[in-house]
């Protein structure tokens, strides 16, 4: 990594996820793959993730009994491929992501803004 | 470490979302409205045709302007899907009484959303939404009225046409004199 404004935000044993300060993007290593998002495609991946009927998979007429699940989101050319497992460690991962930016977005409130003191 | 939400959008992700069902939810009373001026006009009340073909344009400039603030303010708009219109009503009286269920339901809603601005401290869309506060005052009232032109005049005889003739005349001022 050669940026310099790396900044993790959350890690745990499926992946890591990095906040870039000078361009405004995450960067997110899932499974030893990397890949970079705008807010906007994070926001997206995380919503997508959490659509996926885990539990409709191990029902007796599940349509995809192998659980398989392709996820694509616009304007990246990322395409995971991933068992139901796979989704509920990476769903994990935006989880954990997404409570500590909002950590984050309540200490800057407090110190940098300093409003509602 | 940037906020960088924050640095991409003035609203949170909980108001966000509230807004986009602020949407469909306009968007659905836009189209509730046209199916009632499609029922009123074959059942041959066509000033209420009329009155209710407005409110749908109204309804549908309450869905812009709400589809604009979020995308104003760096938030994703849904253009939202519309289901589950109400087309048949049993009686003139209905439709009327209808039209203030979903008022009042509108009006609940946005309560709602202003409670959560309130909890954020997000003044900003509580400025916003104070348009629409005062323009449900409006949209009550009138739908309020309307439903008791039905007892006031009475639907016996000529009631109905004359109710019909009324409903034209509602107006709503919240200044006095
Ligand atoms: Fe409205
Ligand atoms: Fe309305």
């Amino acid at each position: 990594m050669d940026c310099t404004s790396f900044i993790e935000v959350f890690s745990n044993n499926s992946g890591v996820v990095y906040q870039c300060d000078n361009e405004l993007c995450f960067y997110v290593e899932f499974e030893g793959r990397r890949a970079k998002y705008s807010v906007r495609n994070l926001k997206q991946l995380k919503v997508k993730l959490n659509n996926f009927k885990i539990e409709e998979i191990f029902a007796v007429d599940s349509l995809n009994p192998s659980g398989t699940e392709i996820v694509t989101i616009s304007t990246t050319n990322y395409c995971y491929i991933l068992n139901p497992l796979q989704i509920i460690r990476f769903r994990e991962l935006l989880a954990q992501t997404f409570f500590n930016l909002h950590v984050n977005q309540v200490l800057r409130d407090k110190l940098h803004y300093a409003v509602f003191a | 470490m940037k906020d960088l939400l924050r640095v991409k959008s003035l609203i949170s992700t909980e108001l966000e979302t509230l807004l986009n069902s602020q949407i469909k939810k306009e968007a659905h009373s836009s189209a509730q409205y046209l199916a009632m001026s499609s029922w009123c006009d074959q059942n041959g009340f066509e000033n209420s045709a009329d009155y209710f073909f407005a409110q749908a344009s109204e309804e549908r400039e309450h869905q812009l302007k709400l589809f604009k603030y979020v995308l104003d303010m760096g938030g994703q708009a849904l253009s939202p899907e519309v289901s589950s219109l109400k087309h048949e009503f049993e009686s003139f009286r209905e439709v009327f009484e209808f039209a203030l269920e979903t008022e009042i339901a509108i009006t609940q809603s946005f309560k709602k959303i202003a409670s959560t601005c309130h909890k954020e401290q997000d003044f900003v869309t509580m400025e916003f939404l104070n348009w629409f506060l005062k323009e449900q005052r409006e949209e009550e009232y009138k739908a309020r009225r309307a439903v008791e032109l039905f007892d006031v005049i009475g639907e016996e005889g000529t009631g109905r046409w004359e109710i019909d003739k009324a409903v034209t005349k509602i107006s709503y001022t919240s200044e006095q004199g």
